[in-house]
């Protein structure tokens, strides 16, 4: 009995231990790794996607908090006036998790600019595929959008062709682009009074 | 010396991916280039050293039953602070090593040593072990790294080797190009080995 208290009691100890320190590191690192993020991988799809932009939207992005939920929002200023945005949103159902995706929209002409993969944990060589700039470009560079109208795959209904034997990560990616274009749309009443506002 | 010996060992007869044939999976993956191949070198030697130490403190508490869990976890917190810190501060290499920096944890020359090694023997040799076990492996990633990068990519630390004139060998950066390279590395050290055990009969 006595062993097996111990067992236990010292696997305890080392996992409260480990749980300890990796939390604390956590907390001391996580502001500089999503700043180190921002610079090499969110910054550079931005840049990939508005490619012809005037300003530079990841110095002037900004965050927005709706319903508990903070938005970054990397704007496109043109003529003093907020054209279009890029939103990093997490895509569901991907086989090793969420899939996260950079997508650029344009509100006046209501169409994609493009979209980028910045994070996700799918199979390297057969989820990946997706991930690819001339997938990613084909798929979803200039793409029509509108209000009520859903960002799909074609199995679902929508117009976007899949990967072959990667259809769910295809179908994370689609996820993450509607839901962009959702919130961009919803707001797009909105999105130029915050750029105003909150861009110096 | 004892001592001497124990770090000496890593880069001779327990030479990790060449002697002991451990710890292929990275040793194939990431030595696309020297850069990759020293990152992961040192990634595994830090893990290494910090996780044999930590066992050899805790070999007196730890009961015989549970061990291989209780390495685990030690091993898979360093693991997760070299991934944390690499992210923090070395953000390039971090993403060109992706997957393999977390799979450090199943690497089995670091579980290798802290059973068959740090678990028995005093906090220093097990210090020592790690070292050089872990600069061993280090020195025969950048080597292999080295190999493909010449040859598949045309570039020594990203600098042009032979010009503009040279054609790389494409396969020498991908899988094959791994396997074929250290197929070679070993029948070369093999055949030296053979070589030099003859001249010493002869002699």
């Amino acid at each position: 009995m006595n062993e097996v208290i111990k067992m236990i009691l010292v696997l305890t100890v080392i996992c409260l231990v480990s749980a300890l320190a990796l939390t604390a590191l956590n907390d001391g690192l996580q502001a500089r790794i999503a700043q180190q993020e921002e610079f090499y991988v969110r910054g550079p799809a931005v840049r990939e996607v508005f490619v012809d932009a005037p300003n530079d939207p990841v110095a002037q992005a900004f965050t927005v908090e709706l319903d508990g939920v903070a938005w970054r929002i990397y704007p496109w200023i043109e003529n003093g006036e907020c054209q279009a945005v890029a939103l990093e949103v997490a895509g569901k159902g991907g086989y090793g998790g969420d899939v996260r995706v950079i997508t650029g929209i344009d509100l006046s002409a209501s169409r994609i600019l493009g979209a980028r993969v910045t994070q996700h944990s799918e199979t390297p060589g057969v989820g990946t595929r997706v991930a690819a700039t001339t997938y990613m470009n084909k798929a979803y560079g200039g793409l029509a959008v509108d209000v009520g109208l859903t960002v799909a795959l074609q199995s679902a209904g929508g117009e976007i062709e899949a990967v072959a034997g990667a259809t769910r990560t295809s179908t994370a990616v689609a996820d993450a682009v509607n839901r962009a274009v959702a919130f961009a749309l919803a707001h797009r009443d909105e999105i130029p009074d915050w750029a105003r506002e909150k861009v110096q | 010396m004892r001592i001497v010996r124990e770090f000496s060992k890593g880069f001779t007869t327990q030479l990790p991916p060449f002697r002991l044939v451990l710890g292929l999976c990275p040793v194939l993956a990431v030595t696309t280039t020297v850069e990759n191949g020293i990152g992961m070198g040192l990634a595994t030697t830090f893990v290494l050293i910090c996780s044999n130490v930590l066992v050899s403190l805790l070999r007196k508490i730890i009961p015989p039953k549970v061990r291989i869990a209780c390495f685990v976890v030690v091993i898979a917190s360093f693991v997760v602070i070299v991934e944390m810190v690499m992210k923090a501060f070395f953000f390039p290499l971090s993403q060109s090593l992706g997957i393999f920096i977390p799979l450090i944890v199943v690497n089995c020359i670091i579980l290798g040593r802290a059973e068959a090694f740090a678990a028995k023997n005093a906090v220093h040799y097990a210090a020592v072990d790690g070292l050089g076990i872990g600069l061993g492996f280090m020195l025969s990633l950048a080597v292999l790294g080295a190999v493909r990068e010449i040859l598949g990519a045309g570039t020594f630390f990203g600098a042009s080797v032979f010009g503009s004139s040279f054609e790389p060998f494409a396969l020498f950066a991908k899988a094959p190009g791994a396997f074929i390279g250290l197929g070679t590395l070993l029948f070369l050290m093999n055949a030296f080995d053979r070589f030099r055990n003859r001249a010493r009969q002869n002699a």
